[in-house]
C-alpha cells in the first residue's frame, strides 16, 4: 500500500461533476483507491461514498492506493485531484 | 385574491396558469421475503431493472451532465452491493432491498451539514425511483400528460420530473422543499423556467385548480388574482421577456459607447464560486477578489500554500486580470484564531491595512502567495482602506521585500506586478494626487467611501435613508479621484455597489471611469446601458451633476436621461 496527503483546491470540492470525473479516471487502474479524512475512509469506486464525505475546498485528504499498479497510480491520482478545476 | 410572500426564488421570471399539484405514483415496496431458492431470480430481476433504467436515463444523458452522473449512480457499488447483499443475505425481494438500501444512503446524505452536498440526495432518490419503476414495470408520465397552461406545485421535484415537463404547458414551478443549489433549480435556470423552491407550508395556501401568478422576480405567489392584477402581471411578464431578449442581444459584445469609448467590465468575487460565475456572465476580469473568504472559512491562519492554491485557481478560472485585495477585516468580524479587542468604533478601528502593517507576518504570507500566483495569470494586488502616502509606501516596501526573497529562492513571479489602492476614505480622496504618483491603479470603494464621507453607518436601519451614493459629496469625490488618477496616468476603477447601479452609468462614463466592477449578475444590464450611451453626452451630464445642490437633484438629472 502507498499513501500521500493531498489538499483539494478546486472551488466546489469533490461534488457531483468533479467526483464523477474522479471515479471515471480511477477505472483505468487495477489498484483499489481509498480516501481517508477525519470523517472516515471510503472506497473511491463508489461515487455515493465519495459524495457522502462532502469534501470541500481546502480539505486535506489521505490517498491510499493498494494493488499491483499502486506505485505508478498514486502520483497520477494525486495530480488529478490537485488539478481539478471546477 | 391572496398574495403569498416567499423568499427563495430558484430561477427568475414570471409565470401564470392553473395550479397543478403533482403527486408521484406511490412506489412503496411490498414487504416480503422470498424463498431461499428464489434469491437468484430476484438478483436477475434487479439486474434487468438496472438495464432498463440505464436505457431510459441514457436517452436523457446525451445532452446532460446531470443525467450522465445518474448513469454512474446506477452502477455505483454502494447501491448495487447494498441491494445484492439484502437479497442474498436477508432474502428480501428486489423492491424491498432497493427501497431499504436507498433509504440508508439517503439518510447519510441528509445528515451532511452542507446544503450543496445534502441536495445530492435528490439525485439518488431520482435514480432509485427510476429503478423501482423498472422493477415494477411501470411508467411515470403524469407530467407529460398536462395539456393546459399550469404552474406546477410539488413537495419536491427530481431532475427526471423536470426533464419530463412539457414547456408549452408548464410555465413555472413551486416546491415545498429544496434549495437554490439543487439540480432541479439549476435545470430551471438553464431552461429559463421561473421557479420558487423551499416555500414550506405556504404551499398549502394554494388549492388545485386555483388560478395563480408566480412572480419569481419579487419572490411571491398571487392566488386567484383580480382582473386588474392579472392585467398588470401580463404587462410585467411581457416587459421581462423583452428585457431578457434585449440583454441577450448584447451578450458577448464589448462594453463600448456609441461614440467608441471602451471600458472594462469586471466582476467582484467573494470566493472562487463567484469567479466562475463571473466568467459565465461575461466579466472580462475580477476587479475585486475579497481574500477574506480564505480566512473566514478556515480554522487556522491560511498558510502560504493554501492561499497560493486559491489565488492561482482564481487566476486560471478567470482567464483575465484578477485584482486581489489584501485582508480587509476588523473588529466587526473577528476570526477565531486572530482575536480582536472589542472596540468602540470598529469601522474607525484596527482593521484592513492597519492590521497588515502591524502584523507583518500575516501580510508577508499573503503577499508571497499573491506574488507566486502572479506567475500563473494576470494578478494585481490592492491595499484596502489607505489614508496616507506613508501607508502605501510601507505596504509597497513589504511587497518589494517579498519579491526579493522569492527572487533569491528562484521562485517564479511577475516582476512587473501592479500594486494599487482602494480609494474609500475621505483622506484618500483629498490626497488623491500624491497617492496617484505612487500607486499603479485606483479602485474606488463607494460603499465605505459613502459611509465615511457622510458619517452614516451603513448598517444602521434608522438612518438608512441618509446613506446615498448620489449625494453631491460622493459624486464630486468620484470625479476628483478619477481626474487625479488620469493626471498621473494611472487607470481608475470602481468596485463598490455604485458601479453596478444603472442610474450611475452616465455619471461614471462622463467622469471617464476606466473599469466597472460589480456583482456578476449586474453585468448584462450595465453592458447594455453602456452600449446605448454616448460618452460625449455623458460628459455634459456628469459636469451638470457636479453643480447640483442635492442628491435628489442629481437623481432627477440621471433619471430624466434614462427616460
Amino acid at each position: 500500500m502507498v499513501t500521500q496527503q493531498v489538499t483539494i483546491t478546486n472551488p466546489s470540492g469533490l461534488h457531483a461533476r468533479p467526483a464523477s470525473q474522479f471515479c471515471r479516471f480511477l477505472r483505468k487502474f487495477k489498484s483499489k483507491v481509498f480516501l481517508v479524512t477525519e470523517a472516515g475512509k471510503v472506497d473511491c469506486a463508489s461515487i455515493i461514498n465519495l459524495l457522502s464525505m462532502a469534501i470541500k475546498q481546502g480539505t486535506t485528504v489521505k490517498l491510499e492506493v493498494t494493488g499491483e499498479d499502486e506505485e505508478k497510480a498514486l502520483p497520477e491520482i494525486a495530480e488529478f485531484l490537485q488539478n481539478l478545476k471546477e | 385574491m391572496k398574495i403569498i410572500q416567499v423568499s427563495k426564488a430558484a430561477s427568475a421570471g414570471i409565470a401564470a396558469g392553473k395550479a397543478f399539484f403533482y403527486k408521484p405514483v406511490d412506489l412503496k415496496a411490498s414487504a416480503g421475503l422470498v424463498a431461499p431458492g428464489q434469491t437468484g431470480a430476484e438478483l436477475e430481476r434487479y439486474r434487468r431493472a438496472e438495464e432498463k433504467a440505464k436505457e431510459k436515463i441514457g436517452v436523457l444523458a446525451k445532452n446532460s451532465d446531470i443525467f450522465q452522473a445518474h448513469l454512474d449512480l446506477v452502477d455505483d457499488p454502494a447501491l448495487r452491493d447494498g441491494v445484492v447483499r439484502r437479497i442474498s443475505e436477508k432474502r428480501e425481494n428486489a423492491e424491498l432491498a432497493l427501497q431499504e438500501t436507498a433509504a440508508e444512503i439517503r439518510e447519510r446524505f441528509e445528515k451532511l451539514d452542507d446544503d450543496f452536498f445534502r441536495e445530492r440526495a435528490v439525485d439518488i432518490r431520482d435514480v432509485c425511483r427510476t429503478l423501482m419503476l423498472a422493477l415494477k414495470g411501470m411508467e411515470e408520465n403524469s407530467l407529460a400528460g398536462i395539456r393546459e397552461q399550469v404552474v406546477l406545485f410539488a413537495d419536491q421535484l427530481t431532475p427526471s420530473d423536470t426533464a419530463g415537463m412539457d414547456l408549452r404547458f408548464v410555465t413555472g414551478f413551486v416546491t415545498r422543499t429544496g434549495g437554490e443549489n439543487s439540480h432541479v433549480a439549476i435545470m430551471a435556470r438553464s431552461m429559463g423556467l421561473p421557479a420558487l423552491v423551499g416555500v414550506g407550508d405556504k404551499i398549502d395556501e394554494v388549492a388545485a385548480g386555483d388560478s395563480v401568478i408566480l412572480d419569481a422576480l419579487e419572490g411571491r405567489l398571487i392566488v386567484r388574482p383580480d382582473e386588474a392584477t392579472a392585467a398588470l402581471y401580463a404587462g410585467h411578464r411581457e416587459q421581462y421577456r423583452r428585457h431578457l431578449k434585449m440583454l441577450r442581444q448584447t451578450n458577448g459584445l464589448p462594453a463600448e459607447t456609441t461614440d467608441g469609448c471602451r471600458v472594462r467590465l469586471y466582476a467582484n468575487a467573494g470566493n472562487l464560486e463567484d469567479v466562475k460565475k463571473a466568467a459565465a456572465e461575461g466579466a472580462e476580469g475580477i476587479g475585486l477578489l475579497r481574500s477574506e473568504f480564505l480566512y473566514m472559512q478556515s480554522a487556522h491562519l491560511p498558510t502560504e500554500d493554501e492561499q497560493f492554491a486559491a489565488y492561482k485557481s482564481a487566476a486560471e478560472l478567470c482567464g483575465g486580470e484578477v485584482v486581489i485585495r489584501t485582508l480587509d477585516i476588523g473588529g466587526d468580524k473577528s476570526l477565531p484564531y486572530l482575536p480582536f479587542e472589542k472596540e468602540e468604533n470598529p469601522f474607525l478601528g484596527w482593521r484592513a491595512i492597519r492590521i497588515s502593517l502591524e502584523r507583518k507576518d500575516l501580510f508577508r504570507t499573503q503577499l508571497r502567495a499573491i506574488l507566486r500566483a502572479s506567475a500563473f495569470g494576470k494578478v494585481r494586488v490592492m491595499y484596502p482602506m489607505i489614508i496616507s502616502v506613508d501607508e502605501l509606501e510601507a505596504a509597497n516596501r513589504v511587497l518589494r521585500e517579498c519579491e526579493e526573497e522569492l527572487a533569491r529562492q528562484g521562485t517564479a513571479f511577475d516582476a512587473d506586478i501592479k500594486a494599487g489602492i482602494m480609494v474609500e476614505t475621505p483622506a484618500a480622496v483629498l490626497c488623491a494626487d500624491e497617492l496617484a504618483q505612487r500607486a499603479d491603479f485606483f479602485s474606488i470603494g463607494t460603499n465605505d467611501l459613502t459611509q465615511y464621507l457622510l458619517a452614516v453607518d451603513r448598517g444602521n436601519k434608522k438612518i438608512a435613508a441618509l446613506y446615498d451614493s448620489f449625494h453631491p459629496a460622493v459624486v464630486r469625490s468620484i470625479r476628483t479621484v478619477i481626474e487625479a488618477g488620469h493626471r498621473h496616468g494611472i487607470p481608475v476603477g470602481m468596485c463598490g455597489e455604485f458601479a453596478g447601479n444603472a442610474d450611475a452609468v452616465p455619471l461614471l462614463l462622463g467622469f471617464g471611469l476606466d473599469e466597472f466592477s460589480m456583482s456578476a449578475a449586474r453585468i448584462p444590464e450595465i453592458r447594455y446601458l453602456i452600449r446605448g450611451s454616448s460618452r460625449k453626452e455623458a460628459q455634459g451630464l456628469a459636469q451638470r451633476a457636479c453643480r447640483c445642490a442635492s442628491a435628489a437633484e442629481i437623481r432627477r438629472l440621471v433619471e430624466k436621461k434614462g427616460k
